[in-house]
């Protein structure tokens, strides 16, 4: 075992002063100096929730057709299709294609909730080519637009207590293949003040679900424009 | 406290002396730190208030004539300077209205002409232009309104507005190389809606506030 | 004078006999009572600030409550609010419609601004129900009057989608910033609705016509 690690005129000091305490410190091998203040950080973390059970290992897998609570929203994704043309609604460049993720949307909270709080509880990765890049606050690629199926307007404000039939939708790029496969991540708020401003607001989208799931092309959509 | 008054030495910090003499450099600094407190904790009162509103007047002198000399943000972190005299020629009612315009029942419009002097190469773009009544309250210059498209620079003549902010990148794309150089001196006729019964006591004019030319309107 | 300038120099002849003793300083009982005396301000402090609840009162919104047709005199406007309207449809006057899965809800203002021009950007709706709906200046539940100049009164249809429920009893509120009312005039606007409105426009699917803002009153059907 390795001798004390304090200074010898530091030890001497400490006799000198008579205090039995510091002497024993100070007698002490670094190692232990070390393992003690460790354990006592650790300590300190629990008067901040360090000793709380931990909620959540990681996402959830999420399944198609099942309601799920991501606050401030209940949402049911239902399916990924992909198709070229939508009405209302316009890529940035010809030739290029929406995959859209079809979903109910509910606000559980007691107020309405912007559209951009929704756009980031439900983003896409593993799809390549889409035309946005991933969000630096918000894991995968948030959607260009939240259209109604009802009547194609943006979805925004969310308002509580009503049911929404919406489509994600993101924008790819035309000269990749369509997707087989797309990742849903979903993300869930926590209501609370801004660091910087008081104003208390839904923060920190983190992902509470994700699931890989089939993407197809939208046959009504594909049918209609046969028809045409 | 009068045994040892006049001791300009720092002397070794001692027990000795009135509490007084021991803190006085904490007694010298502590004006000093409320006076920071309050600058700190004051910060936002001029950009949220001080800033909001018309504060500052310039007013004519002799011949009418008003001389503004500011510094004013560019939209781009920097500031650029105003230097510019204004004189209201008049304000009577607009004989003729703008292209389009409708005027709301129990509106009129008049016609503010002012002349306006200053180098060509400063920036003067952003002006807004009101008319006030006796009480203060102010009736703005609006460039689309009640139909019409007026000018949405009110201060410059359309045709050689002279130069513009930095735009960044899009200063290749907006600016017009045909443009006219700007007059030294010039005027504009910019046409405000009020309501019926306004009597204007005064025109106001403005590129940032809280400065503004004050020009009283003659009656 | 002479004197003074003489100790400097003596000083440190007098020093050396005591280096290190004074390093072990015992607390002496005031610095232990002036520690004392400042945690003890600082607790004062402390309970001062969080026992009472001041800090909502002092930012609360002064409320001016009104009802339908009554005008209402706020510190930046006079508002007066029309007889409110509902459908299962909305018309927005731009060649669509909006459906919505609740009702669709419309309130025409009259907004005559007081002393200089004023834009109008905060609304919302306090529903019976307890829950409050969004009225944002852009989408779907929407109010954006514009500039509306002093004496010349401006028109706007405020309009918002709401679960029925949330009719009988709902307040409007209206105010002048859109980020920020904190001790500023709103409007507290009692709309009178009653569960038969909610259920007759519930049941409703004739559009709601919801123009846009304008100087001249909007024709009466």
């Amino acid at each position: 075992m390795p001798g004390p690690a304090a200074p010898p005129d530091l030890r001497a000091r400490a006799r000198q002063s008579g205090s039995t305490v510091a002497r024993r410190v100070l007698d002490q091998p670094l190692r232990r100096i070390g393992i003690g203040g460790a354990v006592a950080l650790l300590a300190v973390t629990a008067a901040f929730g360090g000793l709380q059970e931990q909620a959540q290992d990681g996402p959830e897998v999420l399944a198609v057709d099942a309601a799920v609570e991501v606050a401030p929203f209940e949402l049911t994704v239902h399916r990924v299709v992909w198709t070229t043309d939508l009405p209302g609604q316009y890529l940035s460049e010809d030739g290029n294609r929406w995959v859209g993720v079809v979903a109910t949307v509910r606000n559980t909270s007691d107020a309405g909730v912007l559209g951009v709080t929704l756009r980031d509880a439900l983003t896409l990765t593993g799809v390549d080519g889409l035309v946005k890049e991933p969000g630096v606050l918000v894991p995968g690629v948030t959607s260009t637009s939240i259209a109604l199926l009802e009547d194609g307007s943006s979805l925004s404000p969310v308002q509580p207590g009503l049911t929404y039939e919406a489509a994600f939708l993101f924008e790819q790029d035309g000269s990749v293949a369509p997707p087989t496969t797309a990742t849903v991540l979903l993300q869930q708020h926590t209501w609370r003040k801004g660091s910087l401003d008081p104003t208390v607001t839904w923060w920190d989208p983190t992902t509470a679900l994700r699931g890989e799931l089939d993407v197809r092309e939208a046959v009504s959509d594909a049918d209609e424009e046969g028809d045409e | 406290m009068s045994t040892q008054t006049v001791d300009p030495t720092p002397a070794a910090p001692t027990t000795s002396g009135t509490w007084w003499r021991r803190n006085r450099w904490a007694l010298v600094a502590l004006p000093v730190a409320l006076a920071l407190a309050l600058v700190a904790a004051g910060d936002r009162v001029r950009t949220l208030w001080w800033e909001q509103d018309l504060r500052q007047p310039v007013t004519a002198g002799e011949g009418g004539t008003a001389e503004l000399h500011q510094r004013v943000y560019d939209g781009s972190g920097g500031t650029l300077p105003v230097d510019v005299q204004v004189r209201l020629d008049g304000v009577a009612d607009a004989t003729v209205l703008p292209e389009d315009m409708e005027l709301p029942t129990g509106t009129r419009a008049v016609r503010v002409d002012l002349t306006l002097s200053a180098d060509p190469d400063v920036v003067l773009t952003g002006c807004s232009v009101a008319v006030r009544d006796a009480s203060g309250t102010r009736y703005e210059y609006v460039a689309s309104g009640w139909g019409a498209l007026q000018s949405p620079m009110p201060c410059v003549p359309e045709d050689a507005p002279g130069p513009w902010p930095p735009l960044g990148d899009l200063e290749d794309a907006l600016t017009d190389p045909d443009a006219l150089p700007r007059p030294a001196t010039w005027s504009v006729s910019p046409v405000v809606v009020v309501p019926d019964g306004v009597e204007i006591a005064d025109v106001v004019v403005w590129w940032q506030k809280p400065r503004y030319v004050l020009l009283e309107a003659a009656r | 004078m002479s004197t003074p300038d003489a100790t400097p120099a003596a000083t440190p002849d007098t020093t050396p006999p005591v280096p290190v003793a004074p390093r072990v300083r015992r607390p002496t009982a005031q610095t232990l009572g002036a520690g004392a005396a400042v945690l003890a301000a600082l607790a004062v402090g402390h309970v001062v600030v969080t026992a009472f609840p001041v800090d909502e009162r002092v930012q609360a919104s002064f409320l001016r409550p009104a009802v339908v047709g009554e005008p209402v005199e706020l510190r930046y406007a006079r508002l007066t609010a029309g007889e409110p309207a509902g459908s299962t449809v909305l018309d927005p006057d731009d060649g669509s419609l909006l459906a919505t899965p609740g009702v669709w809800l419309t309130v025409p203002l009259t907004i005559e601004a007081t002393g200089q021009p004023r834009a109008l950007g905060f609304a919302e709706l306090l529903g019976g129900d307890g829950r409050t709906y969004v009225v944002f200046t852009g989408g779907r539940s929407w109010f954006l009057p514009g500039t509306a100049q002093p004496g010349i009164a401006r028109y706007a249809t405020l309009r918002v989608e709401v679960p029925p429920e949330a009719l009988p009893g709902a307040h409007l509120r209206i105010g002048l910033e859109q980020k920020d009312q904190r001790r500023e005039d709103v409007a507290d606007i009692d709309l009178g609705l009653t569960q038969a409105d909610a259920d007759a426009w519930a049941a409703d699917d004739t559009p709601v016509l919801a123009g846009p803002q304008s100087d001249e009153p909007p024709e009466q059907p």
